[in-house]
């Protein structure tokens, strides 16, 4: 971070109310207007595009009319969770009904490249979920095509429109954790990664993420999303990366590991060691900045600061809201602080009442109506997946693996 | 071995089948709906491993937790908070899948008679089950009958005054082991149990060492609830201190008060879940009501702090109570 860069924040975050500094605004996370509401389709109606539909759901001027899905029990269940919606077996058909304005694609990741592409050619909006693609030349094909497209496409790494991310990146750049030590990251989650179907072709289909020839593993699908969260903070991409993993736990056949652990380096000798499985819940998710006066833990609906005892005081710490984690006691870096202070509502543990998706997309249509920029460009979710495609390339291989950003 | 706990002392399973063997069952355990949720689901090899359960118990997870999310008054952006702030003569749109929740509903109000009714949370707010700003008499001239209106067409609902609030929690989880139960039959699972807060039951084919879902009901009976859902209500199992007297969570939608009865409990035993909980819920409130709704068909035991229970058993599932069985 330069100076300038530091006394800018400075003056804007310590003027006024010293506590202020620990609040992002969320209602300039909502404030948009639109001269007509904004006619949505989901393309992709599993978990994921269903949770897509069901944030739209309390958006204003948002309408979503259309679904799509080539399963056809996802698409009736997709169906049911819309009111009135279209349904549509292939983006094609969604597409020349011309009943759309934008599109948010929740497909599997392989597919990604070959939807997207339909969709910039039409000139719809997009929200495209990440990871960007599962191989290099699909992440390069959907960039340069988003590059010379005149609507707004937004990449799903939702750390970048996250309220508590953006106000913990804040203290970050700020220089709260003075020098940058070393980052680590997880994501434990028990469980099977399966999508059950008693058809073994419909199964096969669902199951795209446990085949290496159409994934990524942990490290691409899950890593993609931490790893840029460091990359947004820092400014900086890995250049090596080195791993191991194994199947640890579930003997089922399965060929992509459930374990995994991989250490990524800059270019400026810091390292961002990140583990997951599927086999344990500890920790969940999350991500950690060690600094010399400061850690910030960033846990996706919450985030805090823990300061060293010889760091330098400022006056909000007094006002602020503590968690204690064993020995540790952590500054709470909540989002509205101050309005849910005024309401008598603040309190230990408190988080965002949205899941981050609910963000990214308000992001996104934030940018449609304000002819704007999205948090997360295509570029920039290019570079995070190649990074994570990378990274699971040295845990499946053993070896360190250059990651090559050129171009991207 | 897995023990659900199953195990209130209204509803415990047999004995000789309270012991899940974890290698052949798949068991999850997980917080929802204000209480803990167990899915316990069999394998069936070679079309249905060990592993495929897990998965599937995963699934329904996911689904429980969605209608967690999506029906929660606590939860500011759930729908039920939305439909409650929301104007009085204002639509809202609802999906197909909450639309069919509300149309439920209201088809379960009029089969008790207005006992069953999702606007009693109004009553939950000014008894001060929801608060601690209780005030009863804002709502002495509501009519709860008519709360709100569903317009099949559009797929909406309109709340009918503003102190309307509507609280599926009487229904939520029988609303949602009714999903299950579909997806799991979808999926080709024929051996399956899963509960919510012990209140809520679905039990499909048989359990371990094919013997069928036997559960203890009271001191005296036991039922068979292979193939069928169970809903169990009790009057005083919540409470709060009002003018210096205990008042139980159990509403009267049409009187507005809460329950004063000595009926402690209540077990409807049926095809839907959804069905079961609000019998059960009407019948705590108007135990008269267990023979005419018994007839639906399902089977229902009233339980009395002063006489023996009343048995109403169309279904045949209910029978005496094994000594073992404690």
């Amino acid at each position: 971070m330069t100076d300038i860069d530091r006394r800018e924040f400075l003056t804007h975050a310590a003027g006024g109310v010293a506590a202020m500094a620990l609040v992002p605004n969320l209602k300039a996370y909502g404030a948009f207007a639109l001269n007509q509401p904004v006619r949505i389709g989901v393309v992709g109606v599993g978990r994921q595009g269903r949770e897509i539909m069901g944030e739209l759901g309390k958006l204003p001027d948002v309408s979503v009319v259309a679904v799509c899905d080539v399963d056809e029990r996802r698409l009736k269940s997709g169906l049911r969770r819309s009111s009135g919606a279209m349904g549509y077996a292939t983006v094609h058909e969604l597409l020349s009904s011309g009943t759309v304005d934008a599109v948010a694609i929740a497909t599997p990741t392989h597919t990604h490249k070959d939807v997207a592409l339909e969709c910039i050619k039409a000139g719809v909006h997009i929200y495209l979920e990440c990871p960007l693609a599962h191989t290099r030349e699909d992440c390069v094909a959907i960039s340069e095509a988003a590059r010379s497209a005149p609507a707004v496409i937004a990449a799903g790494l939702q750390g970048r429109s996250n309220p508590v991310y953006s106000l913990a990146r804040g203290f970050f750049r700020s220089d709260s954790v003075r020098d940058l030590i070393s980052m680590r990251a997880q994501n434990n989650l028990k469980t099977t990664w399966v999508s059950p179907s008693n058809d073994p072709v419909r199964k096969a289909a669902l199951n795209w993420k446990l085949d290496p020839e159409r994934a990524n593993g942990l490290a691409g699908e899950w890593g993609t999303h931490q790893f840029d969260v460091f990359h947004w903070y820092t400014g900086k991409y890995p250049t090596r990366v080195v791993g191991n993993g194994g199947v640890r736990f579930y003997e089922d056949g399965r060929k992509v590991n459930d374990t995994i652990a991989c250490s990524l380096m800059f270019e400026d000798g810091a390292t961002l060691s990140y583990d997951a499985t599927l086999a344990n819940s500890y920790g969940g998710k999350h991500e950690v900045f060690f600094g010399s006066n400061a850690a910030i833990k960033l846990g996706w609906s919450h985030g805090w600061l823990f300061k060293e005892a010889d760091a330098p005081t400022q006056g909000w710490e007094v006002y602020a809201n503590r968690q204690q984690f064993h020995n540790d006691e952590g500054i709470t870096l909540i989002a509205g602080a101050t309005k849910l202070a005024e309401q008598g509502k603040l309190k230990e543990g408190i988080g965002l009442p949205n899941p981050s998706v609910h963000y990214a997309l308000l992001d996104w249509v934030s940018a449609i109506a304000s002819k704007g920029s999205p948090s997360c460009s295509i570029d920039e979710a290019a570079r995070a997946t190649v990074v994570g495609i990378a990274a699971n390339e040295a845990i499946v291989t053993g070896k360190t693996v250059d990651i090559d950003l050129a171009g991207l | 071995m897995h023990l659900p706990s199953i195990q209130t002392p209204c509803v415990h399973l047999d004995p000789e089948i309270r012991h899940i063997d974890d290698e052949s069952f798949a068991c999850l355990g997980f917080e929802a709906m204000g209480c803990r949720f167990e899915i316990l689901v069999e394998a069936r090899l070679p079309s249905l491993s060990l592993c495929d359960c897990k998965s599937i118990a995963e699934e329904m997870r996911e689904l429980v937790l969605d209608w967690h999310n999506r029906l929660s008054i606590f939860h500011p952006h759930s729908i039920t908070s939305q439909i409650n702030r929301t104007e009085a003569g204002q639509e809202i749109l609802l999906d197909q899948d909450m639309y069919s929740l509300c149309e439920l509903c209201d088809q379960l109000r009029v089969s008790t008679n207005g006992v069953f009714n999702i606007a009693a949370g109004t009553l939950m707010h000014a008894h001060g089950f929801r608060s601690t700003s209780a005030d009863d008499s804002a709502i002495e001239d509501l009519d709860l009958s008519e709360a709100f209106t569903l317009d099949k067409g559009r797929g909406s609902i309109m709340k009918l005054d503003d102190r309307i609030m509507l609280d599926f929690g009487a229904i939520a989880k029988g609303f949602v082991l009714d999903l299950i139960r579909e997806e799991l039959v979808e999926l080709g699972v024929a051996n399956a149990f899963v509960h919510g807060g012990t209140s809520s039951i679905l039990a499909i084919g048989s359990g371990p060492k094919s013997r069928p879902w036997i559960s203890a009901a009271g001191q005296q009976h036991a039922v068979n609830l292979s193939g069928y859902s169970a809903g169990v209500s009790e009057i005083y199992s919540r409470e709060v201190i009002q003018g210096g007297r205990k008042v139980g969570h159990v509403m009267d939608p049409r009187t507005k008060v809460s329950m004063e009865s000595t009926v402690s409990r209540v077990v409807c035993v049926h095809q839907s879940a959804a069905v079961a909980d609000a019998y059960s819920t009407a019948c705590c409130v108007s135990p008269q009501l267990a023979d005419r709704l018994s007839s639906d068909p399902c089977s229902i035991i009233v339980f009395d702090v002063n006489n023996p229970p009343t048995l109403h058993d169309p279904l045949g599932v209910v029978s005496k109570r094994l000594k073992n069985h404690t």
